[in-house]
């Protein structure tokens, strides 16, 4: 099916055979100027196209006239020469009065703003750096890229080698183009393409641009009256397959350039091209022709998702020399080119008139899927993965636009200020009217939770001669719950004749403290103790064995003074904070081997206390309300507490009751349609 | 240097403390001194930031900025306290009960708050997040704890209800164990890139 | 020296020492462009509201917490600076960087720090405003309650909370749910985690905490701690299994 070297270029001055990714001839060493060949690019130098890349770039260094805008000639030559022409030109020029605006702005601070300011530093910062090596950068850069290319034309050829011995096998370039294409971004393609549509046709006015596309537009309608000639046995492989992909009768009436442009993005790969070329070595153009429309043909039998992409390149005989003869009236030096490049040239012309027929497309056109539109798949091809990923987070960005984002609330609120207002009213009323009713049952009672009991039992086992340590470490939005649950625990505490001492490493817990003592009915006169340094240094306090006033002078006159942490038979917890609960446990604790600790908690900090009171490590903990019992009974209404607790939980079902009849509705409404 | 000296000592302050930490007997002087330097370095943070607000607040008013009214109550509570404070003591009864006083009723008045949001919030869970193995999970555990906290299953006092009451209790301490292991692990990861200097205000 | 460790200190060191060599392990192999080691949510979220904000021409707002060195103690309470540091990278030059709160004197301060060494890096320190970096209230409520003045100025285009936040944080979450602002929690207390899921805020939980920039930040290290963290799960998951087969068959006390 092939031999080992499938397709050649002829040198252009000895007139040998030379593999496709030599950029010299091998045999009298004459510069072959293949390497940088571009679909949709003439692949043969054009007649205006005198200089080769590096000529260009010395002219750009030596000519000063070309750092102006490129001129009329050089924008007549090649497209890719234009745009680098132009990049270099960019990069160093500038019109005069810009540079002699930005010299300005850089010498005198008070013309800039803050913000240009800093951009004029790192522009200069970079510049220092970029501007002494740009020159061998870009040649650098040039080497590396023909350096690559060669390797990638050797790997490829390897591969191509071993793969046209699987004939039935998935084509390595629609792998590669699989790989790349993402449908999110071609739907965005697709949107965008289509903006680029006239109305009617027209141009509102006529640009440059508007007459170049009406011309394509012309050799697209040339191209589609003659491709409706084609023979069957030519076409039957592009048409068939992609209509019934399509799924779509108008696929068939819609203009036959339609279904050729599908197949431009395999051109625009140029190894792609060339490994297609590789099967037919000397096979003339129909030849080839009719044989990658079977290798397609036989490729979509065995997986119908070829048909989204459109099909391998084929050619049609007549457009192909109807579009040869369009090259060369572009570049009349028609007798050197070679058979690759009139396919090649046939190929421009190809994907010239798809750019053409998208732009003039009617809008009451049918509209193909979005693969058959050459340039929509074309970045897909040449985008580096990266670029496609922030291409497709722009689209999804883009298609957010109205949505919801992340977090974001919905703009639909169901239950507005006045639903807020109505909850709002519901619970006040509901409380409020549950307390005035009258205290609660003397029946009422709940089981004390098991940590609970465990707290109880060490508190009870407590005697005169131990000593508690009683942290506050709350603020005073808890301090209501927390006071209610401590103080009975106080209570016993004390009447178990224990000492109580209590300390405080937040300043406010000198003022809440206060209300604490009242509550567990101890003098007004306990004092509570403030450690300054906050944890680090109760962490300091415990890790040091002597008292706190050999650390810290100002607690020498405090009940402090005399006692080490350690010498703490209970050290009894009242926070509002599981962190604070955990520091204790994990950083302090450690140090105090003698020390038992325990912990009153709010009900909303005490899951994460469990795991501590299931190792052991603390010895119990108080939390809920039933947890302050007895002493509870009385600050609580627990008939207030019940309603709360209903009222949220008639809010969760009515919640889910909503959801479900919405859902219903919505079913519904689907299913109408 | 710049940039490497503050990281070798970051570094070496870590290590010296976690050596400390593992060798009570022969570490601990050193600790309490590394940890007397920290506490009165967090001091001094602490009040270049609240000198840095004030001064913030200051120039808000100053340019008479959208809601300096508020930097305006900002910066005289601050000053009424902080005079207060140096004249009375931080101890002073009188004192704390004023403080008490305004910031005790304001705290409990946003708790307050928060019950009603969150029931507010319950309203709207699931028409927000729609149906999922999350909602649902939280939808059926919150219902189920809220009845349990009603109380009336456990005033039946069967031992067989009671027995799975205590199991059902038990159940959050399996995810809070979960989350608890993987919050420690992230921690752990969290210091060492803060010690080998990979964490920092200034490196990439 | 002999060193007298308990069990508990083993199984400390113990597991330290597997995770630094992990992270080191890790540092070697991972890749930068490999991010599969954050949940989805996690990857997506910020980034997303960072482009957004971008696009809306709006600032994105950053709670710190409250927590470092003024009430508890540990490291989780500078969660924050991480993703403050990601966001004003890319925010630096906005009309609108991002602006932090911090209800901490020593978090203040390190973000203070974080936001000069963003336009010190920048080559831009002349633009530093330390105004954008501020404290809030210096307890758990006085800093929800301060953030919340700030969620309804019409220049926010999200918010973001990174750090220790008591469960009061549900009001932060209301204020921005009448707002309509989008709001990302990472909070590393689990009282926090669970007020985090909240109306349609995107909630991090567990150890994505602790990574809440997501693609954001590339950094090797980041990465790698990642990785690591796996890796030292299921070895800690491996350790318990054994424990628990150990312990029935009596090998354990």
């Amino acid at each position: 099916m092939t031999d080992d070297h499938p397709v050649v270029h002829l040198c252009p001055v000895c007139g040998k055979e030379n593999l496709p990714m030599n950029t010299r001839c091998v045999h009298c060493g004459a510069e072959m100027e293949s390497l940088f060949t571009f679909d949709g690019l003439p692949s043969t130098p054009l007649e205006d196209d005198e200089h080769s890349l590096p000529d260009i770039i010395e002219d750009i260094r030596n000519d000063p006239a070309l750092r102006t805008p490129a001129e009329p000639d050089e924008e007549a030559a090649s497209p890719t020469e234009e745009g680098l022409t132009a990049q270099g030109a960019g990069i160093d020029s500038s019109p005069e009065w810009l540079s002699k605006v930005r010299q300005r702005a850089r010498g005198e601070e008070d013309a800039v703003g803050g913000l240009v300011s800093g951009i004029n530093a790192m522009d200069a910062l970079r510049s220092e750096e970029g501007s002494a090596g740009l020159e061998g950068e870009f040649t650098a850069w040039i080497s590396r890229i023909r350096e690559q290319n060669q390797q990638e034309n050797s790997s490829r050829f390897r591969q191509q080698q071993n793969e046209v011995e699987e004939p039935g096998e998935v084509p390595e370039w629609l792998q590669r183009i699989r790989a790349l294409r993402l449908p999110t971004y071609d739907g965005n393609t697709q949107e965008s393409e289509s903006k680029k549509t006239y109305p009617n046709g027209v141009p509102q006015e006529w640009t440059d641009e508007a007459l170049m596309e009406l011309r394509r537009q012309a050799l697209a309608e040339e191209g589609a009256e003659e491709s409706e000639e084609l023979p069957q046995d030519v076409a039957s492989g592009e048409e068939e397959e992609p209509a019934t992909a399509l799924g779509s009768d108008d696929f068939s009436d819609a203009p036959e350039p339609e279904s050729e442009h599908s197949e431009e993005p395999f051109h625009n790969i140029p190894e792609d091209e060339k490994s297609a070329e590789v099967n037919h070595p000397d096979a003339t153009v129909d030849e080839y022709l009719t044989a990658s429309a079977e290798q397609a043909q036989a490729g979509a039998h065995e997986l119908p998702e070829t048909e989204e992409m459109s099909m391998p390149e084929a050619l049609p005989e007549e457009q192909a020399a109807e579009s040869q003869g369009e090259t060369q009236s572009v570049t009349p030096e028609p007798s050197e080119k070679t058979a690759d490049a009139e396919v090649d040239s046939a190929e421009t012309l190809a994907a010239d008139d798809s750019e053409a027929q998208e732009s003039t497309k009617p809008d009451d056109a049918p509209e193909l899927e979005q693969p058959r539109d050459s340039s929509s798949v074309l970045p897909d091809l040449l985008l580096l993965r990266d670029q496609q990923n922030r291409a497709n987070l722009l689209a999804s960005l883009i298609e957010q636009e109205g949505r919801e984002i992340a977090g974001r609330q919905p703009s639909k609120q169901l239950s507005g200020k006045g639903g807020r207002i109505a909850v709002a009213l519901l619970l006040i009323i509901g409380l409020v009217v549950s307390m005035l009713i009258g205290h609660d049952a003397p029946t009422v009672s709940l089981p004390m939770s098991v940590p609970a009991g465990a707290l109880n039992a060490r508190v009870s086992s407590l005697t005169k001669a131990d000593q508690v340590l009683v942290v506050l470490d709350y603020q005073a939005a808890a301090s209501r719950e927390l006071e209610t649950l401590a103080a009975p625990v106080l209570k016993t505490m004390r009447a178990q004749g224990a000492e109580l001492i209590f300390l405080t490493a937040q300043p406010s817990g000198l003022f809440l403290g206060q209300s604490l003592l009242e509550k567990a009915g101890l003098s007004a006169d306990t004092k509570i103790e403030y450690l300054p340094g906050s944890y680090l240094s109760l962490i300091g306090w415990a890790m040091n064995p002597a008292a706190p006033a050999d650390l810290n002078p100002t607690l020498a006159n405090s009940q402090l003074a005399k006692h080490s942490l350690s010498s703490f038979g209970l050290i009894l917890l009242i926070s509002d904070s599981s962190e604070n609960v955990r520091g204790w446990l994990e950083q302090i604790a450690p140090w105090q081997a003698s020390s038992t600790f325990a912990a009153v908690t709010t009900q909303m900090e005490a899951p994460v206390l469990a795991p501590y009171f299931d190792s052991g490590q603390l010895v119990g903990y108080a939390f809920a309300l039933a947890d302050g019992s007895p002493g509870a009974a009385a600050a609580f209404s627990f008939r207030a507490y019940r309603v709360g607790l209903l009222l949220m939980l008639a809010m969760l079902v009515l919640s889910a009751i909503a959801k479900a009849d919405a859902d219903a509705v919505r079913r519904e409404e689907e299913r109408a349609k | 240097m710049k940039r490497i000296l503050p990281l070798i000592v970051g570094g070496l302050s870590a290590l010296t403390v976690l050596a400390a930490v593992f060798l009570p007997g022969q570490g601990s002087s050193v600790l309490t001194v590394l940890l007397n330097w920290v506490i009165v370095l967090a001091a001094i943070t602490f009040l270049v930031a609240v000198a840095s607000l004030a001064l913030t607040h200051l120039r808000f008013i100053i340019t008479g900025k959208k809601g300096f009214l508020l930097s305006l109550t900002l910066l005289f509570s601050f000053a009424v306290t902080l005079v207060f404070g140096f004249l009375r003591g931080v101890e002073d009864p009188v004192f704390l009960k004023w403080i008490g006083a305004v910031v005790r009723p304001i705290e409990s008045a946003l708790l307050g708050l928060v019950a009603l949001v969150m029931m507010s919030a319950a309203l709207k869970i699931f028409r927000e997040r729609g149906w999922s193995a999350l909602t649902v999970s939280f939808g059926v555990s919150a219902v189920v704890f809220l009845v349990l906290g009603l109380g009336f299953l456990q005033n039946l006092n069967l031992p067989v209800l009671n027995g799975v009451i205590r199991f059902v209790e038990g159940l959050p301490m399996i995810g809070a164990r979960g989350l608890l292991i993987g919050i420690a692990i992230g921690l752990l990861m969290m210091a060492f890139r803060v010690i080998f200097g990979m964490e920092g205000p200034g490196n990439d | 020296m002999a060193i007298a460790l308990n069990l508990n200190d083993q199984l400390a060191v113990t597991i330290a020492a597997l995770g630094l060599i992990f992270l080191l392990i890790n540092i070697l192999r991972v890749k930068k462009s490999k991010r599969e080691f954050l949940a989805a949510s996690g990857k997506e979220a910020v980034e997303t509201l960072v482009h957004v904000s971008s696009e809306q021409g709006k600032r994105l707002v950053l709670g710190l917490g409250h927590s470092l060195t003024s009430s508890g103690i540990g490291l989780s309470g500078a969660s924050g600076l991480s993703l403050q540091k990601a966001l004003l990278k890319r925010s630096l030059f906005s009309d609108h960087p991002l602006q932090s709160f911090a209800g901490d004197g020593s978090l203040a301060c390190l973000s203070r720090m974080i936001v000069q060494g963003a336009y010190r890096g920048a080559v831009a320190s002349e633009l530093f405003r330390g105004s954008i970096s501020q404290m809030g209230g210096v307890t758990p409520v006085t800093a929800v309650t301060s953030l919340t003045n700030h969620i309804s100025d019409g220049d926010n285009a999200g918010l973001l909370l990174a750090g220790q936040f008591s469960p009061m944080l549900v009001l932060l979450l209301d204020q921005a749910d009448r707002h309509d602002l989008p709001v990302i929690t990472s909070v590393p207390s689990l009282s926090g985690q669970a007020a985090g899921f909240f109306g349609k805020s995107t909630n991090l939980i567990g150890e994505d905490v602790f990574d809440p920039a997501g693609k954001l930040n590339q950094s090797k290290a980041a990465l790698a701690s990642l990785s690591a963290a796996d890796w030292l799960r299921i070895a800690i998951s491996v350790g318990l299994i054994l424990a628990a087969i150990l312990r029935m068959g009596g090998s354990l006390p």
